[in-house]
């Protein structure tokens, strides 16, 4: 089925996976309460797509438990989230947590105040919302690759995942862009994208897109794609929009350059992730991920996931997750100065 | 589009719309005046279901806890002195006031008819601008928008009243203190002293608690009386009424400012209040007793919280952009029962907007219904002794503090913000420019950065931009003209005169100084900053450190010590009842936060209201059934409905007990 798309998996985890899923049958979780954390504010991207899981994960799991959330919000929320989850929950089992990728970005996990490493959390699955699109307003497209008064891209910090494409487009594909960074968030960038105060700008979000495209305000400039390290294929949304690291690879740029690249956007393709923590009993894990897949069986949740997330969200399987978060964390921390390096050279946060 | 009205409305008038809208108003008006628990947690609950509705049910029931989020939330404000939620706060200034005059449910009726006669407006506005929604939007951008938070901040002059250098002092600090955070700009984070916990910066709801709520309450221990001063309620519900009537044309200001405030997503839901209020300060004439009890600074901020809902409706409906975090899990809800927002809600689906416009309009009939139906057994409350107020409060107060982040650190920066704002009321601060200032203060620095970034200093030349200098101008600097043209007395606004002594003198001058040191403090640490992130420091510093020294200046000028030593000027105020009582009430706090600390909320809380009022007369019974409110409070509250995950008590920790209540 086209909602179905996932990733590239390699043979053995999918075998690992199907070997997990036949201890599954051991867990029942009748009369139990389970606590999933919420990585964000209540009413966030991250906290829907939470609750909108654990109504259909209360379904799907062995005994019909009953699931009761709790938000980690402002104040730090995702990295304290993380900690809390690395250092204090108990791996019994009974409670997961909702995130979304900036945890699994190598960059913050290395930061001192960050005491947990994603690649030690159990997946359970996760969701994206098919990668960032970049756009530009209406008739302003040729700009781009002219000299002259750049096109103005509206961020919100110079850290958010979709920045890695204009700043390597920039460096690598000549693009004539200025960033001003400062927005309060996507729905202001989008007013601001209307009035023409910016030009440019990126989300993930396809009903954010369409809207636009309806109205007749953008084109559409490149997108992220669905994959991850060089292997990078079109959303099914935007099947014609460029790829945008199909281009960099037509390009041609150096290794570290591509591992940059992926230290800073790779971890977006968990876009929001569902976990439990470190050292939770593998058959829990296997309970876990069966009821995920179980889940995203259900057609009616992924009618209300298309509706809400995205028509085209891509689903990730827990296998899938834990080989995609291990795998960036492995990024060298020379590929990470050298993204901190880009984003300094072009006036952008370094951090 | 009248057969579209009528159409939506048919479809909204029947019974499980109509018993939906019902519901959602109940929950609403019950979460909007509980302290700590928002409408936006009961949206994020209803979530789930809601989106399992057929379209119009669902707009009845998420829009009718939208639309009335603003109207209950007036109770705790005026009685208690403690902001029901962010968009109440301006309330509190003029409405304890009153509840201290015995005007609580004049205050209530007055708050309640302009908050409904703000919600019809805002439906008004929303109805007659559907041809030019767009248009409308578009026409205001970062550099307008700098110019409304500046109009905003010009409030400022108005809140400080008698005291216009610490006035400007508290707003610099105020400004100062909405810079903790992570900056958008560089990703540097301010003043986060080396954790997470200030990332994404102060809460205003922990500042609003401790610069109003505390201190009020504080005074009411050492006062040992009810809040209102008189014996009788006064004036009735019918008395506030009339005065909504009576101010008609502030009603009709200020619900404009809600529905601008509302249309344009970014500046945020808390400040369309401040905003109204400020208006309303600077323009009404014989204002000499705003912040006194004046029923027009209760009227104009409930007149635009309300219309602010209208308004955050046209963006979300024209471009699919929600006006509010509230409007963004809305549209999530409408997205999944198929109403898309964009062109199609003004031409074939315009049954839906007019559906939404009927939503607003019922519900806010119905919710003022509720309240006012409620205030005069809210009211009495103001006649309680203090030994029942003050205990309550505080648990309410600790309790709401903790739901900001649900850290210890809450706890500690509601104390400090407390502490600030004892002894601003103390030394004859004006405290409300400290939270205009921390409210519009990031808003402030974020438009002057993206005005100044996209524009240069152009933008100070867009027609827009203009028209709101001009708006200012007619708005403050023509009145305060006049007023200096005819020479009347200066306003004394809000806070009470201190006790003018030289000891006060002395001792507020060392707070002066204190401030002062804040802020060279913050200076030196930002000198490690990107110049982009430093900056705005660098001119707090530069303005707020020499208006210290000059206030530390008027302080001192005439202050003699009449033969007394310094020591025993000083120690003066230390003696007597009122520092004895004043210490007792100290000590009390220190218990009750000591006590939630070591051994967690459920323990402390209800102990802590049985001691006090049996400490100070009342009897085992009253005793105990507050203890029960307090603790059903916590519980069905914060266990049941938020699922709170409660940092262990330090000797649970200590002994390696695990938390009665502590799941995972």
């Amino acid at each position: 089925m086209s909602y179905r798309k996932t990733i590239s998996v390699v043979a053995s985890i999918a075998a690992a996976a199907a070997m997990q899923a036949g201890t599954a049958g051991a867990q029942n979780y009748e009369g139990k309460t389970l606590n999933m954390l919420i990585a964000s504010n209540a009413g966030g991207g991250t906290d829907r797509i939470g609750r909108l899981f654990g109504l259909y994960l209360e379904k799907h799991l062995p005994g019909k438990p009953k699931i009761v959330y709790r938000n980690f919000g402002a104040g730090g929320g995702k990295i304290r989230a993380a900690n809390h989850f690395a250092l204090k929950t108990k791996a019994d089992g009974y409670s997961l947590m909702q995130t979304d990728s900036s945890v699994a970005q190598p960059h913050i996990v290395r930061r001192k105040v960050s005491q947990f490493d994603p690649a030690k959390f159990e997946a359970i699955g996760g969701f994206n919302a098919g990668g960032s699109v970049i756009f530009i307003r209406k008739g302003q497209i040729e700009r781009l690759t002219k000299s002259g008064d750049p096109v103005i891209v509206g961020a919100t910090s110079g850290s958010r995942s979709w920045q890695a494409m204009l700043v390597w487009g920039k460096e690598y594909l000549g693009w004539n862009v200025k960033w001003i960074p400062g927005y309060k968030g996507t729905r202001e960038m989008m007013k601001a994208l209307r009035q023409g105060e910016i030009d440019v700008m990126a989300t993930a979000s396809s009903k954010r897109i369409d809207g636009l495209l309806k109205d007749g305000v953008i084109d559409i400039v490149a997108q992220e794609g669905v994959g991850y390290g060089t292997k990078y294929q079109a959303r099914g949304a935007y099947p014609k929009a460029p790829v945008f690291p199909q281009m960099l690879e037509k390009k041609g740029i150096s290794k570290l350059a591509w591992e940059g690249y992926n230290s800073w956007i790779g971890s977006s393709q968990v876009d929001k992730w569902l976990a439990l923590p470190p050292g939770t009993p593998k058959a829990h894990v296997a309970a876990y991920r069966k009821a995920f897949d179980d889940v995203v069986a259900d057609k009616a949740f992924i009618k209300l996931l298309h509706k809400t997330f995205s028509k085209d969200a891509v689903i990730i399987k827990g296998a899938e997750v834990a080989e995609i978060v291990a795998s960036i964390q492995t990024v060298s921390n020379e590929a990470i100065a050298h993204a901190a390096k880009l984003r300094k050279k072009f006036g952008l946060s370094s951090r | 589009m009248v057969d579209a009205a009528l159409q939506g409305l048919a479809a909204i008038v029947q019974p499980w719309p109509l018993f939906l809208m019902f519901v959602g108003i109940l929950c609403s008006s019950i979460f909007a005046a509980l302290p700590g628990v928002g409408v936006l947690l009961l949206l994020t609950i209803a979530l789930p279901f809601a989106i399992t509705l057929d379209p119009i049910p669902c707009i009845a029931l998420l829009l009718g806890m939208g639309a009335v989020s603003n109207t209950a939330n007036t109770f705790p404000s005026v009685l208690i002195s403690v902001p029901g939620s962010a968009g109440s706060q301006a309330t509190i200034v003029d409405g304890y006031p009153m509840a201290q005059k015995g005007e609580a449910k004049r205050a209530f009726g007055a708050a309640f008819m302009s908050s409904m006669l703000g919600g019809l407006f805002g439906a008004v506005v929303l109805f007659l601008s559907l041809p030019v929604l767009r248009p409308i939007v578009l026409a205001f951008g970062s550099a307008e928008f700098l110019m409304l938070v500046v109009w905003g901040l010009s409030a400022v002059g108005v809140l400080t009243g008698r005291a216009p250098v610490k006035g400007l002092i508290a707003a610099v600090v105020g400004v100062l203190i909405a810079t903790v955070g992570v900056d958008d700009k560089t990703a540097i984070e301010r003043f986060d002293f080396g954790g997470t916990y200030l990332w994404d910066g102060v809460s205003i709801v922990l500042v609003g608690l401790g610069l109003f709520a505390v201190p009020e309450m504080i005074g009411l221990a050492v006062k040992r009386s009810a809040v209102a001063d008189s014996e009788a309620l006064g004036t009735g519900v019918l008395e506030g009424i009339k005065d909504t009537f009576r101010n008609w044309w502030l009603v009709i200001r200020c619900s404009v400012i809600g529905v601008w405030v509302g249309v344009l997503p970014g500046l945020g839901s808390t400040v369309a209040d401040w905003f109204a209020y400020a208006h309303a300060a600077q323009t009404e004439k014989n204002n000499e007793n705003f912040g006194k009890g004046d029923v027009r600074g209760v009227i104009a901020p409930e007149s635009s919280n309300n219309a602010k809902e209208g308004g955050a409706l046209i963006p979300t409906i024209a471009f699919g952009i929600p006006g509010s975090t509230s409007l963004a899990i809305m549209l999530a809800a409408f997205l999944a029962v198929g109403i898309s927002p964009g062109g199609d809600m003004l031409t074939t689906n315009l049954y839906y907007t007019m559906a939404m416009i009927w939503v607003l309009v019922i519900a806010n009939v119905i919710a003022t219904s509720l309240s006012l139906g409620a205030s005069g057994a809210f009211a009495r409350v103001s006649l309680l002794p203090f030994y029942l107020i003050v205990p309550l409060t505080l648990v309410l107060c600790v309790a709401s503090s903790f739901a900001a982040h649900y850290t210890w650190y809450d706890i500690v920066t509601f104390l400090v913000f407390s502490a600030v704002g004892y002894f601003m009321k103390l030394f004859g601060w004006p405290r409300p420019p400290l939270l205009v200032a921390v409210v519009l203060g990031s808003q402030l620095e974020r438009y002057l950065w993206l005005s100044q970034a996209r524009y240069g200093w152009e933008f100070l030349t867009h027609p827009g931009v203009l028209l709101i200098i001009g708006m200012i101008v007619v708005t403050l600097v023509i009145p305060m003209w006049r007023k200096h043209r005819s020479k009347s007395a200066q306003r004394e606004l809000g806070e009470e005169a201190p006790d003018d002594t030289p000891a006060m003198r002395i001792w507020g001058s060392l707070f002066t100084l204190f401030l002062a040191g804040v802020l060279i403090t913050a200076l030196a640490i930002a000198l490690d900053w990107p110049l982009r992130s430093a900056m705005i420091v660098y001119w707090l510093a530069g303005i707020g450190v020499p208006l210290c020294l000059w206030q530390v200046w008027l302080d001192l000028r005439q202050t003699n010590l009449a033969g007394n030593g310094l020591g025993a000027t000083l120690a003066a105020p230390l003696t007597g009842e009122g520092a004895r009582r004043t210490r007792a009430i100290f000590w009390w706090m220190t218990a009750l936060v000591a006590g939630v600390l070591l051994v967690g909320f459920h323990i402390t809380l209800p102990t802590f209201v049985i001691a006090y009022v049996r400490a100070y007369g009342g009897s085992w019974k009253a005793a105990c059934v507050l203890a029960l409110f307090a603790l059903t409070f916590l519980v069905g509250a914060f266990d049941l409905l938020i699922s709170v995950l409660w940092p262990v008590p330090l000797l649970f920790d200590l002994f390696g007990f695990e938390y009665f209540v502590q799941m995972n």
